[in-house]
């Protein structure tokens, strides 16, 4: 299996000219979220295209995936803390200039949420060993 | 114009959705999944949902099919390397018709087993390839004389043994001989 796993040059130098336009095209569907087809959902699903771009080059463990877990569930909370808060208060109905701001803040917590989700659970899984390793 | 591309994309969709049922081998059917999605992500586009055509885009045609390729990739793969020293290369043609019947016959006992048969062709030594690591089965090919090469712990060699030797009698009548050989 080792002499499968090598990494190849060609990818390595593809992807690092690839993974800015993955950002941008990701950040730019969540920010326009708001007022076109995209938001959160959607642009964190693309930026986990990143992290799946790297297991390919290196599909060894990653380092920080436990610190990705756990800014999983510390946005999980920020979103419904956000979502409750604006809804029973009613920042909307008091301020109606806000929805927006409100629109772009909880699609971008719902990206990083996704993101950091999705990458998660790929690894995770990316990593069970299989049937044939020695 | 409208109109015809939907019905185009319609009916691509009930074609790949069969072929993706209908082949053999799982690795085309993740590729026609993936060609279904994206070929469903423009019937949503005109269908007038751009978000859900958005997310079927990303989803169904690029994060399930390479969480699929690397769940096929983990196990199940059944590396297989042809060696026949004595040519230089191999033409395509030889490599697509796959006219060898021991290798075909490989290839429906890993189909029988779900395992997914990945023909390697080369012509480097038999050392060379035993050096290497992530083989599953070595066939040498001298003119009619196969040789099989295989692990000890490798729990499928003793099936496929028993497999061409059931039902690799008339290999055998047209001169065929395959010898087994665990390391």
């Amino acid at each position: 299996m080792n002499e499968d796993k090598r990494h190849s040059e060609i990818l390595e130098d593809i992807l690092q000219f690839i993974y800015p336009l993955i950002i941008l095209f990701g950040v730019y569907i969540i920010f326009t979220g708001v007022s076109q087809p995209g938001g959160g959902f959607q642009g964190g699903a693309v930026l986990v295209a990143i992290f799946m771009c790297r297991y390919l080059v290196y599909p060894d463990e990653m380092r920080g995936l436990s610190a990705i877990q756990k800014l999983d569930k510390v946005v999980l909370i920020f979103v419904v803390a956000l979502a409750s808060m604006i809804i029973l208060i009613g920042f909307r109905d008091i301020f109606p200039f806000m929805n927006k701001i409100y629109n772009m803040a909880i699609g971008i917590l719902i990206g990083i949420k996704v993101a950091s989700g999705l990458t998660v659970v790929f690894y995770t899984f990316a990593n069970i060993e299989g049937g044939d390793e020695d | 114009m409208l109109p015809a591309v939907e019905k185009i994309l319609y009916i691509s969709l009930i074609v790949f959705a069969f072929m993706a049922v209908q082949t053999p081998k799982l690795r085309n059917a993740v590729v026609f999944l993936a060609v279904f999605s994206a070929s469903s992500a423009f019937v949503y586009i005109l269908l007038g949902a751009p978000d859900a055509a958005l997310a079927e885009a990303v989803i169904g045609s690029t994060i399930a099919t390479v969480i699929y390729l690397s769940a096929l990739q983990k196990y199940k793969v059944f590396t297989i390397y042809y060696t026949n020293e004595k040519r230089h290369s191999y033409g395509q043609s030889n490599m697509l018709r796959r006219r060898n019947a021991v290798l075909r016959r490989m290839e429906s006992f890993c189909l029988g087993k779900e395992l997914e048969a990945h023909i390697v062709y080369t012509t480097e030594s038999l050392h060379r390839i035993l050096e290497k690591r992530g083989w599953d089965l070595i066939v040498r090919n001298n003119d009619r004389h196969f040789t099989v090469y295989g692990m000890e712990q490798n729990y499928h060699i003793e099936e496929m043994k028993n497999f061409f030797n059931e039902k690799g009698k008339d290999l055998a009548k047209a001169g065929y001989t395959i010898d087994f050989v665990i390391k």
